[in-house]
């Protein structure tokens, strides 16, 4: 058995792999360990329809914000990123839509000018002040490990690019903020819609709910050519050129901790191979698999003894408030959106949210969700991809596309109407096609025909992203809830109180295809390794893509309305 | 893209398993290597998805006939690297309607009683004709599969002066259906079941022309396995040597030309105009894409290799194959009454209760028929738990049902047929389970001939061994005369597909041999060694030196 310095649980995109990749190239000797074939799961394309492709879990790619793409060479190894010129966009049940995109403020501000002339200046004075700090903002509030002095730095200039004072961008909810800077409905909710699907803040929380607002229109949105499944080779293909190892299908029993050391990994009996073995870390274990998986395998005493705080948070941290409800639709040809006719703009949104009815739908949609109300929050704010719209290679030969739609739900159904009040999980086994169908006629309002372009169609539930996936417990993929007290500093610690053992998953920001977790952990053990001083670790955040955003920025494609 | 190079020793058209093994090979050989392929993804056949779900369904290769046979297997330590080989001991259940079910085992003497229960006199045939065909493929065909293929009239000459190779060429002039009368079995069921394994991959019931697949498919389908993990663990494997020895990898690179120059292989160039350099070229594409398409006919100064390729043949038969992802417990079956151990057969085949059934099949299937769907199926999870998620709230399943099929079919197109005989394919299965009907269908998937064709790009109309079996395409003829040794005609350009020999089905063959050429041409230190049963068949004479 060969020895290792560095052993990875978890060879995901948002953490594993990138750690992986960053670590093995500045000279330690890594090992991952997936439970999976296949790493990058959360990334995985498939070819459901012969031809048409589709990404369901990190639909659109945000390794345009990673330092990674210049650090290690990614385009070189495949990573051949697009981004549409319309950036993020919104198309709203009453048939009009609205983009962010700040490469093109001008075209961003005529656009909401036709709601309102007053949005479109509040909306310049941001996006001018945006790109004056992404990479600031990227380099301080995502990749880097957050400290109490970095939070009050991080608010300091969310409050600035917004334009708004300090001491009121604390007290507000991602609502307050909004509704505070703009007048327009569509507006405000363009606003604030990718923070919406409650990731980086619980929206209706103060401060975090702002902060999110204004951190998720720091994250550029793009697809990869060949689909999103291509970061996980690039990181696989760099990991094992400087001579990394992997172990598939080898599910990990428990992390061995003796004298409060991390010294190892267990492998589970069933593993494929190595089953039933015990390899050991010289320098680090790091955990990618999830905060109750890591629990699990880190066990209660260890932790408990160690730091019984963060034990008992960890034990009930919360997975269930977010699970991720994906959808599927094959379709003949481009679909016509009804909003085309307002703007034809959402010809060009690859990266798209399907708006609620009005700010008010918003909050009462974000109380259904907070108290658990699976059917209340039903029909809220969709996120939609359509891969086609960037990457002509999704489509197949007969112009066939896709359509793919999240919706974040309370995972635990709870009975209406004064039932017995037990949650029932396996409802989504139950409800699954009724929610689909339901799901079909929204879009049906939304898209001329809709149901004539239909070719194949499904879903996956959140059940069923758990039990594909390990580390997604309640089909939670973004490392676990976002709530009042799993925010920012709250979240899991990536130096964890076992000495040697290290945790990327759960962490601060977010589990997501930008690698933030993963990059952040390796600069954690690389520095307590002494190698972080490496000639090619150097890159900001975000510099590479503006540097080339010229040749990133699609041109034309097939698709497109004029 | 940037900072990508464009000259290289070696360039590979193609990352299926063959273009895969080749580019391992020669990475490690020292080679500054180029892969370039047409999907996002490696592994060609080796295809294993989830989509997402909680299931891997295999949704080209399933079963390996040659498993850890295969040359790479020891060469790049894959037992090592992740993949393991499956090999449960009750290989095959036909299932009747009456109730009861053949039964063939790895062991030859259990399926030997279990065809006594249908004949006495069949069991003991079996038996001798097992025997047979497990020394001729250990002895000669296997072998042969991993060494140059030489002409057919010398490989006769060479095998009638041994006793073993003699018997070799008389059961090779056998068709699948007078192999049955060449041995003599007699029961219908035991005719029919035979004449299914035999047939199963393509071959016709009547065709004489490559009788030597038949003991090959035999005796290898009674011992075949599965990829622990789905087949695509075994494209990872092959991908991990490659990229380990700095093997590069470009995907959606769609090779739409090769470049020759004054019959000298120069490089390649893609659909988007990229174009690489290489001092070889190796194409594991088919025949048609490698001569007509990607170069151009004044080009080639050999009209046989352009004829050849011109003439080739397709599969006549496709298949259509059915996924299904179940909560509920794995598939039991009404002929378990009968013998229990059909519950834990690796394939179940329904639908067949006589060889006028195969055959019939066969015919309405090349008369471009959609009948029922009688075929084989696997409940790959019963003896891998990675083929699904192991929860919460299952049991999980994953179910495969792959039943015979015609790429054109009669007035209908099969995107409109897809999703109603896919569900005939799960009513197929329920009518011989005793169970099914309790389980939750979960998750359906489907693919007809036609996907086939439109997911892997060298299966033209299906063809799921880049061309037909027969006399005129194998051995030293596939592809043609000039290439069958994997080097072509045009100087630094090489054959390395299905299409070359020894064929396709998995066997990382004509990868493995292409890279041996391809070495001794460039000069590279051959770091590998033939298996040992090349070298004792090489001395007994068996097979060329």
């Amino acid at each position: 058995m060969k020895d290792y310095d560095v052993i990875i649980i978890g060879g995901g995109v948002a953490g594993g792999l990138p750690a992986a990749a960053y670590l093995q190239k500045a000279g330690a000797r890594v090992l991952i360990v997936d439970a999976l074939q296949e790493l990058g799961h959360h990334v995985k394309t498939n070819e459901v329809w012969p031809g048409v492709l589709w990404t369901p879990c990190a639909a659109g790619s945000f390794i345009g914000n990673s330092p990674a793409m210049a650090d290690l060479d990614l385009e070189n190894y495949g990573v051949n990123l697009k981004l549409s010129p319309r950036g993020t966009g919104i198309t709203f049940p009453n048939h009009k839509s609205l983009f962010i995109a700040p490469y093109d403020i001008d075209g961003t501000c005529a656009d909401i000018a036709r709601f309102s002339e007053k949005d479109a200046e509040r909306a310049r004075g941001i996006l001018e002040r945006y790109v004056e700090k992404i990479i600031d903002f990227n380099d301080l509030c995502f990749y880097s490990i957050p400290t109490p002095e970095k939070q009050e730095k991080m608010i300091e200039m969310a409050a600035y690019v917004w334009g708004v004072d300090v001491e009121s961008f604390r007290e507000m909810n991602a609502f307050e903020l909004v509704e505070t800077v703009f007048e327009s409905d569509e507006v405000q909710q363009t606003f604030m819609c990718v923070a919406g699907v409650q990731t980086l803040g619980d929206i209706g929380e103060p401060c975090q709910g702002a902060f999110a607002a204004v951190a998720w229109i720091m994250v550029i949105p793009g697809q990869l050519v060949g689909g999103n499944h291509n970061l996980a080779h690039a990181y696989i293909r760099i990991f094992l050129e400087h001579g990394g190892t992997i172990f598939r299908n080898c599910p990990v029993e428990d992390i061995i901790v003796e004298n409060g050391v991390a010294k190892g990994i267990k492998i589970h009996d069933d593993a494929v191979v190595n089953g039933g073995e015990t390899i050991m870390a010289k320098n680090a274990v790091i955990t990618n698999a999830g905060v109750p998986e890591s629990f699990r395998m880190i066990g209660e005493e260890n932790l408990t003894k160690a730091d019984p705080a963060l034990a008992q948070r960890m034990k009930y941290w919360d997975m269930a408030s977010r699970a991720s409800f994906v959808s599927l639709w094959v379709l003949k040809e481009f679909p016509k959106w009804k909003s085309m006719q307002w703007n034809p703009n959402i010809s060009k949104m690859d990266f798209f949210y399907k708006g609620w009815e009005s700010i008010e739908h918003g909050k009462r949609w974000h109380m259904a969700q907070k108290s658990g109300d699976t059917y209340g929050a039903l029909g809220g704010i969709c996120e939609a991809v359509m891969h086609q719209v960037t990457d002509e290679t999704a489509a197949s030969e007969e112009g066939y596309v896709s359509l793919r739609v999240e919706e974040v739900l309370p995972f635990y159904w709870r009975e209406r109407g004064g039932g017995s009040g037990k949650a029932d999980i396996e409802m989504w086994d139950e409800k699954r096609d009724e929610i689909l169908e339901k799901q079909t006629d929204m879009f049906a309002d939304l898209i001329e025909n809709f149901r004539d372009l239909i070719l194949e169609k499904y879903s996956i539930t959140p059940l069923d992203l758990w039990r594909g996936d390990r580390a997604g417990v309640a089909g939670n993929g973004v490392g676990g809830s976002y709530t009042g007290n799993q925010w920012m500093l709250e979240r899991m610690p990536y130096r964890m109180p076992i000495q040697n053992l290290y945790c990327c998953n759960g962490v601060w920001p977010i589990q997501l295809s930008w690698g933030a977790g993963g990059y952040n952990v390796a600069c954690a053990v690389a520095e307590d390794m002494g190698i972080r001083d490496q000639s090619w670790w150097k890159a900001k955040p975000v510099e590479w893509t503006l540097q080339n955003l010229g040749r990133l920025l699609v041109e034309k494609n097939p698709y497109w309305v004029e | 893209m940037t900072g990508a190079q464009n000259e290289y020793d070696a360039i590979v058209i193609g990352g299926g398993p063959n273009g895969l093994t080749c580019g391992s090979y020669l990475a490690k050989a020292g080679a500054n290597v180029l892969l370039l392929e047409k999907k996002w993804e490696t592994g060609g056949g080796l295809a294993t998805d989830d989509f997402q779900t909680p299931f891997r369904f295999n949704l080209h290769a399933i079963y390996m006939m040659m498993a850890e046979l295969m040359p790479p297997y020891d060469d790049f330590d894959l037992a090592n690297n992740n993949v393991e080989f499956i090999r449960p001991e009750t290989q095959m259940a036909f299932h009747y309607d009456d109730g009861k079910a053949l039964v063939f085992y790895t062991d030859p003497k259990k399926s030997a009683e279990s065809i006594a229960k249908f004949s006495t006199e069949d069991a003991k045939v079996f038996e001798k004709m097992y025997a047979e065909f497990k020394q001729i493929c250990d002895e000669i065909l296997i072998p042969a599969t991993y060494v140059h293929p030489i002409p057919a009239l010398d490989n006769v000459e060479l095998l009638e002066e041994t006793e073993l190779g003699k018997r070799c060429v008389e059961v090779s002039e056998q068709s699948p259906e007078s192999m049955l009368d060449f041995y003599g079995f007699k029961d219908p069921r035991v005719r029919g079941a035979l004449l299914y394994i035999s047939t199963m991959w393509g071959l016709d019931p009547d065709s004489t022309s490559v009788g030597y697949m038949i003991p090959l498919y035999v005796y290898r389908m009674l011992n075949a396995s599965i990829v622990a993990g789905g087949s695509h663990t075994l494209s990872s494997a092959l991908n991990t040597p490659f990229k380990a020895n700095k093997g590069h990898i470009i995907e959606c690179a769609d090779v739409t030309k090769i470049i020759v120059e004054n019959n000298k292989t120069r490089g390649v160039r893609l659909a988007d105009g990229r174009e690489f350099f290489g001092k070889v070229v190796v194409s594991t594409l088919n025949p048609e894409q490698t001569f007509l398409k990607c170069i151009e006919e004044e080009e080639i100064h050999d009209e046989d290799v352009v004829d050849a390729a011109k003439l080739w043949k397709w599969e006549g038969r496709s298949f259509f194959t059915a996924h299904f992802g179940i909560k509920g417990n794995a598939p039991e079956f009404k002929a378990a009454a009968f013998n229990p151990d059909v519950n834990i057969a690796l394939v179940h085949v329904f639908g067949f209760e006589t060889e006028g059934d195969v055959k019939r099949h066969i015919a309405e299937v090349s008369e471009g028929k959609v009948g029922k769907p009688a075929g084989h199926f696997t409940c790959t999870t019963q003896f891998d738990p990675f083929q699904a998620s192991p929860g919460p709230y299952g049991p999980l399943h994953t179910l495969r049902y792959e039943t015979w099929a015609s790429y054109e079919i009669d007035g209908k197109h099969w995107d409109e047929m897809k999703h109603d005989y896919r569900q005939q394919c799960y009513d197929m299965i329920g009518r011989y389970s005793t169970n099914l009907g309790e389980a939750k269908l979960l998750f359906k998937f489907a693919h007809s001939p036609l996907d086939i064709e439109r997911r892997l790009h060298t299966m033209k109309k299906g063809s799921i061994k880049h061309g037909e079996y027969d006399a005129l395409q194998m051995g030293y003829l596939r592809p043609n005369e000039d290439c069958s040794r994997h080097r072509t005609p045009i100087e630094g350009l090489y054959l390395a597909g299905a299409s070359s020999y020894p064929g396709g089905m998995i066997l990382l063959g004509s990868g493995y041999l292409a890279s041996n050429v391809v070495a001794e041409d460039l000069g590279l230190d051959k770091w590998w060694t033939p298996p040992d049963y090349i070298g004792k068949a090489q001395e007994k004479g068996y097979i060329p030196s």
